[in-house]
């Protein structure tokens, strides 16, 4: 397979894949690194990759191994400290800030959810794949994702409603 | 109406029983500006789902095409190495070393190299002579026991 080929093949998939990173590593750098690392990976298997069906099933599969094994690994210490990534992403003034807040109290419950949670938040709300693909990438069964996405969905509620409740969570 | 249905689906949708549609018409719902008050507390929630959509992988993807053509330098640097190694030895195998051809004076002539080199060597030892002195002077100032 030629080089152009295979960025065609793999180019829609990076930025799932660098989220899906962002979401497991926290940090930016961390996860630049992790989607390089996997594409380098598919690039060196890439005889093989005609045989695969689905590419980007694939290719996410990898990255949450990856991600998974980083995060085992430990290689990444100063990970939990760099975790300031937050973006101004509207461009209006103090109105926002509000707002933005409010996001970042989201992004912060995502971030302590458990690590499969995680996953499988992302790609079903983030990414929206639909069960059966999520399942074949995670390779679990359907209902044990329902589970876990419902759990995760749970306790994003239950810290929202927490925080309404009695102001600042 | 209208809310009860928002209702149902946020139900599901915390049950993980809703479908991708359905998902997408709270998405809309709450993207829009008349959601209840009771339900805008969950506007972050589908407001992170949608940001979080928008981060893209800026960083360029792997340069391994020109992985070949390196190979192709590393082959002819090889190739110009051995060339050179060859091209060297040919060179060096061309001058004349002197080399005799007759026994007899090939003998000759050593025997005056060699002559030639212990000539010098006690030429150099006839200056060693002088050394001695040095000995003397100092034995007569320091008085070793």
């Amino acid at each position: 397979m030629k080089h152009k080929t295979f960025i065609e093949l793999v180019g829609p998939a990076k930025d799932k894949m660098y989220r899906l990173a962002l979401r497991l590593l926290v940090s930016k750098e961390a996860a630049e690194d992790a989607v390089q690392e996997v594409l380098m990976k598919l690039w060196s298997r890439n005889e093989k990759m005609s045989t695969y069906k689905n590419v980007e099933a694939f290719a996410m599969t990898m990255t949450k191994n990856y991600c998974f094994d980083q995060l085992k690994l430990k290689q990444n210490n100063n990970l939990k400290i760099v975790h300031n990534n937050y973006e101004d992403h509207k461009s209006s003034p103090h109105q926002i800030l509000e707002v933005d807040d409010e996001l970042n109290f989201v992004k912060e419950i995502v971030e302590n959810l458990p690590e499969q949670q995680k996953v499988i938040f992302q790609l079903r709300d983030v990414e929206q794949y639909d069960f059966e693909e999520i399942a074949k990438m995670l390779e679990m069964n359907q209902t044990a994702i329902r589970v876990a996405l419902s759990r995760a969905r749970k306790t994003i509620r239950e810290e929202i409603v927490k925080k309404h409740k009695y102001g600042i969570g | 109406m209208e809310l009860d249905k928002i209702k149902m689906l946020l139900d599901k949708y915390f049950d993980a029983e809703t479908t991708l549609e359905e998902e997408q018409v709270l998405q809309d719902y709450f993207s829009s500006n008349e959601v209840a008050i009771e339900l805008q507390e969950y506007i972050p929630l589908f407001n992170f789902r949608k940001i979080e959509r928008d981060i893209e992988f800026n960083h360029s993807l792997p340069k391994r095409g020109n992985q070949g053509l390196y190979k192709w330098f590393a082959v002819a640097a090889s190739i110009a190495i051995i060339g050179g190694l060859f091209l060297f030895n040919d060179i060096k195998n061309e001058p004349e070393l002197g080399t005799y051809e007759d026994p007899q004076v090939a003998l000759q002539k050593t025997k005056d190299v060699l002559n030639m080199v212990s000539f010098y060597m006690n030429q150099g030892q006839e200056n060693l002579e002088y050394v001695s002195e040095f000995g003397e002077v100092t034995n007569k100032i320091i008085k070793t026991p």
